[in-house]
């Protein structure tokens, strides 16, 4: 499979896909470590250490879902102003899902995250919007 | 024939249908689906969807396993079939396909005349009590006769656990739950006594009847323990309120607002956050007769944030007493009305300034979501922090306050100010009446006085002139307090003073602490098991810290139960002073030492006479 790197969007997913594996995977390190020193604002703190786990899967997982936007989306999607709106929505919104995830995890109250979770479902909406973009190209392929 | 661009737009529509339908019928579930009850009680597992924290650290607190149904995880107790036999009736306990019973059985080694199924267990942490639903109560629990003690890991017949001397029946401690032990060790508790008014109607008729022994119940609790809406009140009306997620943001940048439905007992005034504790840890009474029915029915009527005292009245030494036991009330109480059982730490918190001027309340030093687990107070509260946040003079130099050095055991406030004078579950436990130490003015009261359970060989007189001069007081030519309650005191003061001698803090050092051994053998001869059993296990730290420099008793108190064989423990007795004296004889160089060695007989004899003169059922009302 060829992927042409000329066209901006998939270079731009690219970049983003790999530039968020690194940084979600050294997350994973980062919490990793809160649980080797035993942080206790980290390991005391139920919620927090759901949202900030969430954070790194999802922000890895969608930096995953970038590369195979990267490598799918010249072949899918025909037209260049769609392929750029969703690759657009798609990196947006995979920025948008794991940082509502970290930063709600951040003043957060027991019960509930820091009204940072709203970044959370705006960026879900917008992944949705993309992969919605690239599932409907799918089926259109002859 | 539909054109490529008609199926497309089709195709589009339906894909725009499908997705819209799937998102109504996903998001709106979680709204449409929250439960709403009666907006009464909960259950701690409604307050865990949110308070995930706060619901494990009271998780790890043994007020959650209070009360829990009889399960292979909860049974702690050794139920091996190996036979206990007290007070003249052997048991077995036993396990059969994961259930738990109790063997009654008609002679050690016999056969088994009756059988009690555990069905529920009260305690996990000093010790286990077992509750049996039978056939023949009905639907009511009844405590059974054995508990299972974790610290000693052994069954004690309940007799062991009171107040009362040797004179006690095999069924005197067995007790219905329904009217008992339900109110404290459970969250929302409704006996639900279901034969009042026919029992009445035989009162009435002229019937001589015990009340309570002939009621029967169909009793529920909202929850087996002490759970969250014990301290926080029934929270179903919270719950459902913040199923709304504007309502809890609001809040959360809101902090001091009040929140509807529920109560934090730390946002109270002092004297109705303390209550939150003593609607438990204070025993009390209906504070109007009426209401007994009420209790017995649908329970007690206090829901924190209340007032407690419009619904209970605290038992004091002046609450009246029954007509066979006048002194049932007083009787818990030192002479200058300082509890001395416990369950009445709330009563005695009522007596101190620290309460009524400092207002202090429980969570000044405990934490029911935080510290260990045992007394739920934190590292910082158990060294004094809560103290010295208002008494700050002092922490600036603790020596000269204390007169003891600053790092010693002495100087912790607690030592002196709330002293081991209370007795309650087979243990002593310091007092909640925080006080001034005063060793003449409270041996006047007859009762034990932080100083004098502490310097255990000198006398009250000495210890009041020690604490008012600066300079040491000369020799002590008076009989130490310790010895006087020890042997002379009546059962309180007894159990007390032999548990003390066990105690690490004691002034006493050393080769110093022989001069314990022969009042405490002379405490194995007490006609109290209580006062027996704090002697034998003060003994037995003794020996232990001795080692090869003392008696070594050993073997001789390990066979010695506080409870077993009066013969047995008549001659094992004899066989610890034989050793005693073996071993004094050996220690002759030492004069000075041997002088103290032993209790004057004289003394031993109007010591003994008084004690028999202080023979009292102390009534624990458990």
């Amino acid at each position: 499979m060829k992927i042409d790197t000329s066209d901006t969007p998939v270079r731009a997913c690219l970049r983003f896909g790999w530039t968020a594996l690194v940084m979600f995977l050294l997350l994973g390190l980062t919490l990793e470590f809160l649980h080797l020193v035993k942080a206790p604002w980290y390991l005391d703190l139920r919620i927090r250490r759901e949202l900030w786990v969430l954070a790194h899967a999802h922000g890895a997982l969608l930096a995953l879902l970038n590369l195979a936007f990267a490598a799918t989306a010249g072949a899918c999607i025909a037209d260049a102003r769609s392929r750029a709106l969703a690759s657009v929505m798609l990196r947006w919104g995979s920025g948008l899902v794991p940082a509502g995830f970290l930063l709600g995890g951040v003043g957060n109250t027991e019960s509930d995250p820091s009204l940072a979770i709203v970044l959370t479902p705006i960026g879900a909406l917008m992944v949705l919007y993309a992969f919605t973009v690239m599932s409907t190209a799918a089926w259109r392929l002859r | 024939m539909p054109s490529t661009l008609e199926v497309d737009a089709a195709r589009r529509r339906g894909a725009v249908i499908t997705l819209t339908l799937l998102m109504l019928a996903v998001l709106p579930g979680g709204v449409a689906l929250a439960e709403r009850d009666s907006f009464g009680w909960a259950g701690s597992d409604s307050c865990r969807s949110c308070h995930q924290d706060h619901y494990a650290s009271w998780h790890r607190t043994f007020h959650r396993t209070m009360t829990q149904e009889a399960t292979g995880s909860s049974v702690l107790g050794a139920f091996d079939g190996r036979e206990v036999t007290y007070w003249g009736r052997t048991i077995r306990p036993v396990e059969r396909d994961g259930q738990f019973y109790f063997e009654y059985l008609d002679a050690p080694g016999g056969d088994v005349a009756s059988v009690a199924h555990i069905t529920r267990t009260v305690g996990s942490h000093r010790y286990q009590q077992y509750l049996s639903q039978g056939s023949a109560t009905g639907d009511n629990y009844i405590r059974l006769h054995l508990l299972w003690h974790m610290g000693e890991q052994r069954w004690v017949h309940m007799n062991g656990a009171f107040l009362y001397s040797d004179d006690q029946g095999f069924n005197d401690h067995a007790a219905t739950w329904n009217h008992n032990c339900i109110y404290c060790h459970n969250t929302g508790p409704q006996p639900n006594i279901v034969n009042y008014e026919a029992l009445h109607r035989r009162l009435a008729m002229g019937e001589r009847l015990n009340f309570l022994a002939n009621a029967r119940y169909e009793s529920q609790v909202e929850e087996l323990g002490v759970a969250c809406e014990s301290c926080h009140g029934p929270g179903a009306e919270h719950a459902a309120q913040m199923r709304n997620p504007f309502k809890r943001y609001w809040h959360a940048f809101n902090e001091d607002a009040e929140v509807e439905g529920i109560v934090h007992p730390g946002k109270l005034p002092p004297e109705r956050s303390a209550q939150v504790c003593g609607q438990c840890h204070a025993q009390r009474l209906p504070i109007r007769t009426n209401l007994v029915e009420t209790w017995l029915k649908t329970g007690p009527t206090y829901r924190p944030g209340d007032d407690l005292l419009d619904h209970v009245s605290l038992i004091s030494p002046d609450t009246p007493g029954t007509v066979t036991k006048p002194d049932i009330y007083r009787l818990r109480f030192w002479p200058d009305g300082t509890p001395r059982l416990s369950a009445y730490e709330y009563t005695g918190l009522r007596q101190t300034p620290c309460f009524t001027e400092g207002k202090a309340t429980c969570i000044s030093c405990h934490e029911a979501h935080g510290g260990s687990a045992e007394g739920m107070i934190t590292e910082p509260n158990r060294a004094g922090a809560s103290c010295l946040n208002c008494h700050q003079t002092i922490a600036a130099d603790v020596s000269k306050h204390t007169r003891h050095p600053a790092e010693s055991e002495a100087s912790d406030c607690v030592s002196c100010h709330m002293p081991r004078i209370v007795y309650g579950v087979m243990a002593i436990h310091r007092s909640h009446d925080i006080e001034v130490p005063d060793p003449v003015g409270h041996a006047e009261q007859d009762r034990p006085d932080a100083c004098s359970s502490c310097h255990l060989d000198k006398s009250a007189v000495w210890l009041a002139s020690a604490i008012g001069e600066e300079s040491r007081p000369a020799a002590d030519a008076g009989t130490p307090q310790w010895l006087m309650d020890l042997l002379g005191g009546d059962p309180v003061q007894r159990a007390i003073a032999a548990e003390a001698a066990g105690q690490d803090g004691v002034a006493l050092t050393g080769a110093a602490r022989l001069w314990l051994v022969p009042p405490l053998l002379n405490a194995l001869a007490d006609d109290y098991p209580a006062v027996r059993r704090f002697s034998a296990n003060s003994l037995r730290t003794l020996d232990e810290q001795f080692g090869t420099e003392g008696p070594q008793f050993g073997v001789l108190l390990d066979h010695y139960d506080f409870i077993g064989d009066a013969v047995t423990r008549r001659e094992l007795g004899r066989k610890l002073w034989r050793r005693w004296r073996d071993f004094a004889a050996q220690r002759r160089d030492q004069p000075a030492w041997i002088a103290g060695a032993a209790v004057n007989p004289n003394l031993l004899s109007e010591l003994r006479a008084q004690a028999r003169a202080n023979a009292k059922r102390i009534e624990i009302g458990e």
